[in-house]
């Protein structure tokens, strides 16, 4: 049994408390947004919020954030206003087949919120998920005019 | 990658696919099946059927058009609606996007098959689809004539809207389909008497087609919303995580059930084509219980096939077999006798997986009365016809229903893991979603096959090259999956780029032998083009060199007679600033390619750093593909492909140990991310030439463009892939 609390609200569930963070969302409460890549940390594609912080959520078990505030990509638009680098990211056709793209939009939302203009080095250092359509160019872009905001 | 269209005809009539659209609610004028229609009817009629087939009226002013290729991010469900609602004058707010059913109706004008490959969406529905909304118009612009008693050319379509220029009167596409549209055949009479032609607009009047709007996936794919096949859920869905047997041939001889059975959550663990699948009530209670089953595999290769052995292997076929004919064009190896000089060179490339995010998925429904696939799909007839003999069912009580692709690159125009969720669902009596796991996802892929070259070049006294000899050794994708396409002992798709060398030379031949090393092959993006455009623009860098001469300057005679390859070179050159020198420690290397109707040129600029390490700083792209119908998803594509391409140059490889790939996951099969991407910066030449692909040429000249940069910089040719393999690393 694990308390989450997942884009502000709060949820027991009857699973072993040793289950990745990213399968309780996907298989559990059904934020299927959160997407498996590698199951090993290393690509990024599940990328959440644990208070605030970007963690990859096939990383880190439930029982270990069991109590803290989690934001997927389902809870990033608040209130039905969609969050800037989900705008941005519409308005100039980021994605492709956008599979890794809920990932990367909340790594870059977690770099904005603590740095909102980020170098290029630190872009490449808080964004290093995979994507293998090669959207890199044009999400550097969409970074770039949102950090000249 | 061009597929050979399925010979099985079956007309398949059904409800509609909702899976990426809005509601039936408030349909004024629905999609109609045409195929019965446009075989006996008038050609007008048949026109008219076909509007029916692409385009619906809601009465609420909603439009959906429908699409008949899987989108895979190369954005197809937004260029191929803009081709209709360019035409119909609809505004573009109000259109929906559905897929369309797999009928043979919906086949691809280019290919004739249902399926999205071989970069031809936009090739196959250009025109087409551009005269299905220029027929709409002109249907609803008749009948607003008609009610308002006016000449029809007094009309015309914009906004949604049928306006009379003169007097200001409007109607709604919505209230004309009600009134007039419904039956389609029965606006042929009035057609004949207006005796309008429906002709797409000239490029000048285009409003929508030429704009970077919003892709129409972007808001579901920023949001967590759009649904991959991974995503789906049905009530009383099971998950199934496998493990395949190993690639290059074994089986999964044993498995203890019953120790599985005992693991939380699981219902089955069964045998599957291909493997083993534990079936449990979610994925990860699946993979766990997997992971800790018994089981013996058991791999028919012992030993290991790493990179040597491959190049030894090919080298071995390429010493004792001359090969099959591919192409000839005067005599080659008399004219390499009489050569004054001849140049060789060896090229080779590894095998690649095509590592898509989403790793294979589909879920299953199967009953006695058909079987319902959701799954991201590159080949929706190859699925259905495979699913229908896998099953024995009809092949119209098999339904493919398409979700959005986590990425396809010619691997998801297999069926594997679709197959093994229906012999799921089949064992378990359930809906299932079988997911693999990265590991499995790597194990058991169809490979791009490696790949040697050998090219010979003889040149006359005067220096200028009068003969190439261009050898292809390597796996038959054809032997593994087109049996149908084989020529001659020759793999159509391991010729590609040679046989169609665009330059100048007077004596060409081409050859290819087959060597298979027991490894699944199958098409991966940019297919035979980017080995041989590999070979042939390394070989033409090492000539220019040979001769003291620009790689730039040297290639320009060459294409004299390809306007359009020379008008992309000049561009790229003068994009890259060509003729200032780049300085010490750095270099720069020039590449040209044409494929899928489209052609390019790439200038890619590196900087040398400690150690073998060097950074790609800058690539710029010179893009020719005609007319252009959304400029941000064709640049989109064209970085995208340099992206990938640049990944399988810079450190793509597969090797095999006792049958299995080495590789299993990112760590070890590394890709390029974003720190280490160059600039892009792309152009778009407009063109009146027909319009071109744009999926895949842009990973074809990517490789040899480093390979001349590395070479103009350090001195050293690479002449194998990848560049990690020489000690190179980028920063």
């Amino acid at each position: 049994m694990a308390r989450l609390i997942v884009n502000g609200e709060a949820h027991d569930l009857a699973i072993d408390d040793q289950t990745p963070l990213l399968w309780a969302l996907r298989d559990t409460l059904g934020l299927t947004g959160t997407k498996y890549g590698c199951g090993r940390g290393l690509c990024g594609a599940c990328s959440v919020h644990v208070d605030g912080e970007v963690v990859w959520s096939c990383t880190i078990t439930v029982g270990a954030v069991a109590g803290k505030s989690i934001v997927t990509i389902e809870g990033l638009a608040v209130g039905g206003a969609l969050h800037p680098v989900q705008a941005a990211w519409i308005d100039d056709s980021v994605v492709q087949c956008g599979y890794c793209h809920p990932g990367i939009v909340m790594a870059v939302a977690g770099l904005l919120a603590k740095n909102p203009h980020p170098t290029s080095g630190e872009i490449a250092s808080a964004v290093p998920n995979i994507c293998r359509c090669g959207t890199y160019p044009r999400v550097r872009r969409a970074i770039e005019a949102l950090a000249r905001r | 990658m061009n597929m050979p269209p399925s010979l099985s005809v079956t007309v398949t009539r059904r409800g509609l696919i909702r899976t990426m659209a809005t509601g039936a609610a408030g349909l004024t004028l629905g999609f109609q099946f045409p195929s019965l229609a446009a075989s006996t009817a008038s050609a007008e009629a048949a026109w008219a059927s076909a509007v029916n087939a692409w385009i619906a009226f809601q009465s609420d002013g909603i439009i959906t058009i429908r699409v008949a290729q899987s989108e895979m991010g190369q954005g197809v469900h937004t260029a191929l609606p803009m081709l209709i609602a360019e035409e119909l004058g609809a505004d573009w707010s109000s259109v929906r996007v559905e897929m369309a059913p797999v009928d043979d109706f919906y086949r691809n004008k280019l290919t004739g098959d249902y399926g999205t490959h071989s970069s031809s969406s936009l090739r196959g529905g250009y025109d087409y689809l551009r005269r299905v909304g220029a027929e709409a118009r002109t249907l609803l612009i008749e009948a607003a004539a008609r009610a308002w008693d006016v000449p029809p050319d007094e009309c015309v379509a914009a906004q949604g809207m049928v306006v009379h220029r003169s007097s200001g009167r409007t109607a709604t596409f919505a209230s004309l389909a009600t009134q007039t549209l419904l039956p389609a055949t029965g606006m042929s009479a009035f057609r004949r008497q207006a005796q309008l032609a429906a002709r797409p607009k000239a490029r000048p009047e285009w409003r929508l087609l030429g704009t970077s709007i919003p892709r129409i996936d972007g808001p579901a794919k920023v949001s967590g919303k759009a649904i991959f096949a991974a995503d789906f859920r049905l009530p009383g869905m099971l998950f199934a995580a496998v493990r395949n047997a190993p690639a290059i041939g074994g089986r999964v001889e044993w498995f203890d059930a019953a120790r599985a059975l005992a693991m939380p959550g699981v219902a089955a663990a069964i045998d599957v084509p291909g493997g083993v699948a534990v079936i449990a009530a979610t994925w990860w209670q699946a993979k766990s219980a997997l992971e800790r089953m018994p089981m013996r595999v058991v791999s028919t290769a012992v030993g290991t096939l790493d990179a040597d052995d491959i190049v030894r292997g090919l080298r071995e076929t390429a010493g004792v077999e001359s090969g099959a004919p591919a192409f000839r064009r005067g005599d080659a190896k008399a004219a390499l006798v009489r050569a004054a000089r001849v140049v060789a060179s060896e090229y080779s490339v590894p095998f690649l997986a095509h590592a898509t995010m989403e790793p294979m998925s589909c879920a299953a429904v199967v009953t006695s009365n058909g079987c319902d696939l959701w799954v991201g799909t590159q080949g929706q007839v190859n699925l259905r016809d495979a699913a229908a003999a896998f099953t024995g069912l009809p092949p119209e009580s098999v339904r493919v229903h398409t979700l959005y692709l986590g990425g396809g690159f010619g691997r998801r125009y297999q069926v594997d893991a679709a197959l093994q969720a229906i012999a799921a669902s089949r064992a378990v009596g359930r809906p299932v979603l079988v997911l693999w796991s990265r590991e499995e996802d790597m194990a058991r892929d169809t490979y791009r096959p490696a790949a040697l070259v050998r090219v010979r070049a003889g040149l006359d006294a005067a220096g200028r090259i009068v003969a190439w000899r261009h050898r292809v050794v390597g796996p038959s994708i054809n032997a593994a999956e087109s049996p149908a396409m084989w020529r001659g002992g020759v793999d159509t798709f391991a010729v590609e780029g040679a046989v169609d060398n665009p330059y100048r030379v007077e004596h060409l031949r081409v050859d290819y032998a087959e060597r298979e090393f027991g490894v699944p092959v199958g098409v991966m993006r940019g297919v035979g083009y980017v080995m041989n455009v590999f070979a042939t623009e390394s070989m033409l860098d090492e000539l220019a060199r040979d001769a003291n001469a620009d790689p730039y300057h040297f290639r320009r005679p060459l294409l004299d007679g390809q306007p359009r390859l020379l008008r992309v070179l000049d561009e790229a050159a003068a994009m890259a600033g060509w003729h200032i020198p780049i300085g010490a420690g750095r270099g720069r290397g020039i590449a040209v390619a044409e494929c899928y109707g489209a052609v390019m040129a790439v200038v890619v600029e590196i900087t040398l750093r400690d150690r073998g390490r060097m950074a790609v700083d800058r690539v710029v792209a010179a893009v020719d593909c005609g007319p252009v119908v959304h400029p941000a998803i064709a640049e989109g594509q064209v970085e995208g492909a340099i992206v990938f391409g640049l990944s399988g140059a810079l450190m793509g490889e597969v090797t095999f140990k006792e049958g299995t790939a080495v590789p299993s996951n990112w760590d070890d099969y590394r890709v390029l991310r974003l720190g280490s991407t160059p600039r892009v910066e792309t152009r778009l030449l407009d063109s009146d030439h027909p319009i071109g692909g744009l999926g895949e040429i842009g990973v074809v000249p990517i490789a040899p463009a480093l390979a001349n940069a590395i070479a103009a910089a350090t001195g050293r040719r690479l002449r194998s892939l990848p560049f990690s393999r020489h000690g190179i690393e980028v920063e």
